[in-house]
């Protein structure tokens, strides 16, 4: 990061070269701009925001997009939030530079100082409408009305065509050359040609009327040629799975798993992967240790309610030790709940999942680049360990866009302990050290075995039917078990983030890494010494936490659930004593607000 | 029983269940299903609603659109769902209340198969609605069971690779004639005084009941939304959804009085503006080996 944000009013930001100044003093032009579009469902509030997005990535800018939407098909009302800067951005930001208000609805809610969707900045810039709306209440921001429709009009019967120009007006606001948005409007619309010269014609009128009659905002940012990517969570845990060798994907459509599986299906042809999206849930997950059992690499996908019906066979995967990659995707529960939002509840359906103790081992991705890095390797964990391994990710990571720099496709697929044909005496659960047994396929020469769900002895011969064999119960046991021994010793050590000298350690995991970091930079600003330790590996729980949570003043974690279930899981694992920051009201973090909060704890007795 | 005109043999009741306030796609089928099941079934009906279309248009908050008690339901459980109201309301004396099942084709066709089997099965005095609108709509139009060969779904979607689904439609009405349930019928939006006869038929019969109803969806097989009603009529005159009537083991299905071809059906939807002419004989031939067997099934049952 390197670059801090100070908070001197509530909701106003000033960049600062390292000098805190009281009161309304700008130093210098700020490095980062706040678009938001807001209209009803129907109204092109999404293909807006990915079009700014695409033209901030293709000047060679980052960053983050954060979609504010409903679970219905028209109506209500959505926004989504667009934060670009020169400086890598993690996450959707404070503040609003630039509102672009589909509706009377939209220019009101965001432009009033009481919002509360979440946590969500009021505007303190420009707000672009339509200036047919003329009737609605009036504070103290900037109104950019403009002839949109009338101009949308003259090109086409389209009334979304009002929204390209707009989007002209906003660019034109921040001093973008209007040939990259040019190209990402033609892209956008290139495959209807007529439709694409329109639009970009009515960009370029909202682009050239801005610059007659309004100034620009108080905006620097530094273009540039580096190339990024524009990709969601979802889309980057696809890509993983496509690194690591998955060739089939099954999936029930759930939001928001559904982005990974609308990838994966688009893809399919391409990286030859079978897709199929069975009857329910239950038929998913036994599809994927089908084909897992015989050699595939195969891997199922779904938010809670779905995880929910796999949890019988999950438990049988880790019994058959078959290897399982599965990808959860957490949404606002419970049951349906707000099936459109966020949050990471889902910790301990996913530890606790299916009777009986087995080995499992769970992953939690920060960012979209690690959705990638994280899903590729769950797939040489699950064929080391033999055994499930569940990436966890949430809406906010799976459904939001991010610019990255580099995609890492460097990978080297393991396989795993397998046995070679006609071994003597093959026994498919040999009781080993490490707990791993040899593994073989379906056809192999010379390898019969049993594989049972019934406890079994090395041979996979049931144990439970004539009599039972207390003694082999408990060897088996323990040697499944043992393979999350040899698991802990091979883990990467724990990431933390400014942690040194911290005498205040954030816990947090998955995808609120980018409100943690910055809110810690935030603190660190005013001199308080707090740092992170980032969980993507968080079950088991890496024993060397137990040293780095060693004499430091206070623990907190952060969590966007209820009841703090990470929290739990620490307390019981390291018996420490901890305090927890949570939200649970569908919407992510906002650095700022979780700054505040931060420091409050910090500050109290 | 509901209130009636006078100036035609049967026709639809004026009352009105469904109100406005729903906020469902324009032009969607499934609304107008659910606004005829209710006027022919009156009052004293309860609804349960799956995951699906239905479970997000009743009506945001402060509006609700249905003036009768509904609930929700598990994905996979409408069967069993209404297998607990129906005998919440016996033992509660209410032996007259309608118990009613709103799945669509996602819920009926796939996940909620099991389920349905299991409470036809169990021979309770229910309604099973099964509005189909041929994929799963809610969440991004996705190939279901239901789903017509020759269709684009955002997991079928066609490009260079043709990648459009290949495999026939699986139509949960024959199945449920094939289990021998005692009331079997498919409708749909166009002709509204045969689907609300096929409710009130159903409605003398104290036993389980399936009506599967054809629900042109505009967001979902990409049309004009104000061609649901004609799209609906021409699914029937095209032979694609035959309606039909199976009562107490006898089939009777209604001829339209115009047909059209394939051809003319799949040529008004972009769902299937790919498919070339070995592809939509393709599915006319299904289609026509389908309504021969229906006919077949008619003829044998008439007789016995």
């Amino acid at each position: 990061m390197g670059q801090f944000w100070i908070f001197i009013n509530t909701f106003t930001r000033y960049w600062l070269s390292g000098i805190v100044w009281k009161q309304t003093v700008i130093i210098m032009s700020r490095n980062e701009v706040i678009f938001r579009v807001a209209g009803a469902a129907g109204d092109g509030v999404q293909s807006a925001g990915t079009i700014i997005t695409k033209t901030l990535a293709r000047s060679g800018l980052y960053a983050f997009t954060y979609n504010y939407y409903q679970d219905i098909v028209r109506g209500g009302q959505s926004w989504y939030q667009v934060r670009g800067s020169d400086v890598p951005v993690t996450n959707q930001g404070d503040g609003l530079d630039i509102l672009i208000a589909l509706n009377q609805d939209g220019l009101e809610r965001h432009t009033n100082p009481e919002i509360n969707e979440g946590g969500s900045s009021p505007l303190s810039g420009i707000a672009i409408y339509d200036q047919s709306i003329t009737v609605f209440e009036k504070r103290n921001v900037n109104y950019v009305p403009m002839p949109l429709s009338e101009i949308a009009a003259r090109y086409s019967k389209n009334p979304l065509l009002k929204n390209t120009v707009a989007i002209g007006a906003a660019f034109a606001s921040i001093g973008t050359d209007f040939e990259v948005l040019a190209g990402v409007i033609s892209d956008t619309f290139g495959k209807k040609g007529a439709v694409a010269e329109q639009n970009v014609n009515a960009a370029r009128e909202g682009y050239d009327l801005y610059l007659k009659n309004y100034k620009p905002i108080d905006v620097k940012l530094k273009t540039s040629k580096r190339r990024l990517y524009v990709i969601s969570g979802g889309h980057a845990i696809g890509l993983g799975a496509v690194k690591a060798g998955c060739k089939m994907y099954i999936g029930y459509p759930m939001t928001p798993a559904s982005s990974c599986l609308e990838f994966m299906t688009n893809h399919s042809q391409k990286f030859q992967i079978f897709v199929k999206l069975p009857e329910d849930e239950i038929s998913a997950i036994n599809m994927a240790i089908g084909a897992n059992y015989a050699g595939v690499r195969a891997m199922t996908a779904s938010s809670g309610g779905g995880f929910s019906l796999m949890v019988e066979a999950l438990g049988m995967a880790a019994m058959l030790e078959v290897p399982l990659v599965i990808y959860e995707a957490q949404r606002a529960g419970p049951s349906t709940g707000l099936p459109t939002k966020t949050e990471q509840a889902d910790l301990n359906l996913v530890i606790g999942a299916s009777q009986g103790d087995f080995p499992r081992i769970i992953l939690a991705p920060r960012n979209v680049k690690e959705c990638t890095t994280l899903t590729a390797e769950a797939f040489n964990l699950a064929e080391r360990f033999q055994t499930p391994v569940i990436v966890m990710s949430d809406l906010f990571l799976a459904e939001n866009f991010q610019t990255v720099e580099d995609l890492n496709f460097d990978f080297r697929i393991d396989r795993g302990y397998l046995a070679s044909e006609n071994a003597e005496d093959y026994r498919r659960y040999l009781i080993t050290e490490n707990g791993i047994s040899p593994r073989s396929f379906p056809g192999m020469k010379g390898l019969m075995h049993n594989e049972d769900s019934d406890e079994h002895n090395e041979y996979g011969d049931v144990v439970s039917d004539a009599v039972t064999d207390p003694k082999d119960r408990i060897k088996m046991m323990e040697k499944r078990m043992r393979k999350m021994e040899t698991y802990l010793k091979e883990m990467p050590p724990t990431d933390t983030y400014r942690a040194e000298d911290a005498e205040y350690l954030v816990f947090q995991w998955g995808s609120t890494q980018g409100a943690v970091e910055e809110a810690i930079d935030i603190l660190r600003e005013k001199g308080i010494k707090v740092g992170a330790v980032e969980l993507s590996r968080i079950f088991p729980m890496n024993r060397d936490i137990s040293t780095i949570i060693r004499s430091r003043k206070k623990l907190i974690v952060v969590e966007n659930n209820f009841s703090g279930q990470l929290n739990r899981l620490l307390r019981s694992e390291f018996l420490c004593k901890t305090e927890l920051v949570r939200k649970f009201d569908g919407e992510a973090f906002y650095p700022g607000a979780l700054a505040q909060e931060l420091e409050t704890i910090v500050r109290r007795k | 029983m509901p209130e009636e005109v006078n100036d035609m043999p049967f026709s639809i009741p004026r009352e009105e269940f469904m109100e406005p306030g729903h906020t469902a796609c324009h032009g969607c089928g499934a609304t107008l299903a659910m606004r005829y099941v209710l006027k022919a079934l009156g009052k004293d009906t309860v609804v349960s609603v799956p995951a699906s279309c239905w479970a997000v248009i009743p009506g945001a908050m402060p509006n609700r659109t249905l003036n009768v008690p509904m609930v929700y339901t598990p994905f996979a459980a409408t069967g069993a769902s209404i297998t607990g109201l129906r005998v919440a309301m016996d033992i509660l004396g209410k032996e007259d209340c309608n118990v009613v099942g709103f799945a669509g084709d996602g819920g009926t066709a796939d996940i909620g198969l099991q389920s349905l089997s299991g409470a036809m099965e169990r021979g309770h005095n229910v309604f099973y609605i099964m509005y189909d609108n041929e994929g799963y709509m809610n969440t991004g139009v996705q190939r279901s069971g239901s789903t017509p060969y020759g269709a684009e779904t955002t997991t079928t979607p066609v490009r260079a690779e043709r990648n459009f689904k290949h495999q026939q439609k699986k139509v949960v009405a024959d199945l449920m004639m094939a289990q021998g349930v005692p009331y079997v019928a498919t409708a749909t939006v166009a002709y509204p005084e045969d689907l609300i006869r096929k409710i009130v038929n159903a409605k003398k019969i104290a036993g389980p009941k399936f009506i599967q109803i054809l629900s042109p969806c505009p967001t979902g097989w990409y049309f004009p939304t104000e061609k649901t009603i004609e799209i609906s009529r021409m699914a029937v005159q095209s032979g694609m959804f035959p309606l039909y009537e199976y009562s107490n083991g006898k089939l009777r299905v209604t001829k339209p009085s115009k047909t059209i071809s394939i051809r003319d059906y799949v040529s008004v939807q972009d769902r299937f503006m790919h498919l070339d002419e070995e592809d939509v004989s393709n599915l006319q031939s299904a289609v026509d080996q389908r309504m021969k067997n229906l006919l077949d099934r008619e003829r044998e049952t008439s007789g016995a």
